[in-house]
């Protein structure tokens, strides 16, 4: 067995369909960074309708990675996730938090309804 | 239809559209590419949700010197690897194919018994080699990519992509050699011509 016969057995389970919660999932994903980028949480068409309490939350969570989010305030972030300023609260982590966004976590308070 | 290259030139303009678009024309691809490579389910669609993350944000920083799709799966791959290197696992352990889509199994053999060995089998075997080697070969045997197109993917030379495939394939052929002789011979090597492997 050569290494063609190797590849000719590989070669023969070629694709697998991406099943279906994981497209659901990438596609609230995207949503969600469509929504960020623009600032609108509340699109207009095309399934983005509005964001649902679960894409809220991915979006706080998203927005709490954001560079700048040492700058947020619960007002200034509300404000760009078009939710209301008494729903979003930020927990600053201690100095010295170990992660990435070295930033603080964002707590939906109550989930918020652009509805 | 607009091309890869437009739908992220649209995208970086302002598109809110495009870059789901690319994402879900590209869907399984991408999937079979994070799944062959991290071996399980759950790793694979956070691997794939970081890299389509990463994806987005970065598009203004293409320049055009690859094709967008070699772009998107160096993206993946690079996530793959980064999650494997976050968990310090080697993703050694075969989990069960997926058994919900198997009508995606195009080339198949038509025997459900013939069909399932072979997925268990390439399953197990893939999930005995090492990350760099599992990437390498699943982007040129088993998704069809020339070896220049992998290099470019996994962002290495091209000698580096060779000795790598032919290593796992050698590892693999013992592997894989109850496989051989069951009568997929030709059938084989029939779905390898047709693939872009060069």
């Amino acid at each position: 067995m050569n290494d063609d016969d190797v590849a000719a057995i590989l070669a023969r389970a070629p694709l697998i369909e991406m099943p279906a919660d994981v497209r659901r999932r990438l596609s609230r994903v995207i949503a969600t960074e469509v929504a960020l980028r623009t600032g609108e949480v509340a699109a207009t068409d095309d399934g983005l309708n509005h964001l649902d309490a679960s894409q809220m939350m991915t979006a706080l969570q998203l927005a709490a990675e954001r560079d700048d989010v040492h700058d947020e305030t619960p007002e200034s972030l509300a404000e760009d996730l078009g939710a209301e300023p008494d729903s979003v609260e930020i927990e600053r982590m201690p100095h010295g938090y170990d992660t990435e966004a070295d930033a603080g976590e964002v707590e939906l308070a109550s989930p918020a309804s652009p509805e | 239809m607009r091309s890869d290259a437009e739908l992220l030139a649209a995208h970086v303009a302002g598109d809110a559209h495009a870059f789901g678009q690319l994402a879900e024309r590209h869907a399984d691809r991408l999937w079979t590419l994070a799944y062959r490579t991290l071996g399980n389910r759950d790793d694979a669609a956070d691997a794939l949700q970081d890299a389509m993350i990463s994806a987005f944000r970065r598009a203004s920083s293409f320049r055009g010197g690859a094709s967008v799709l070699t772009w998107l799966h160096r993206i993946v791959v690079n996530a793959c690897l980064d999650l494997l290197r976050r968990k310090k696992v080697r993703a050694a352990d075969p989990l069960p194919e997926q058994t919900d889509h198997l009508a995606a199994f195009a080339h198949l053999p038509d025997d459900p018994a013939v069909a399932q060995e072979l997925r268990d089998e390439v399953a197990q075997a893939l999930g005995t080699l090492g990350p760099d080697q599992r990437s390498a070969v699943v982007l040129v045997d088993m998704l069809g990519y020339s070896v220049n197109e992998a290099a470019e993917m996994l962002g290495c030379p091209t000698g580096t992509v060779k000795s790598r495939c032919a290593r796992a394939r050698a590892a693999l052929a013992g592997l894989l050699a109850p496989l051989w002789g069951t009568g997929e011979h030709s059938a084989a090597s029939n779905t390898v011509n047709e693939g872009a492997r060069s």
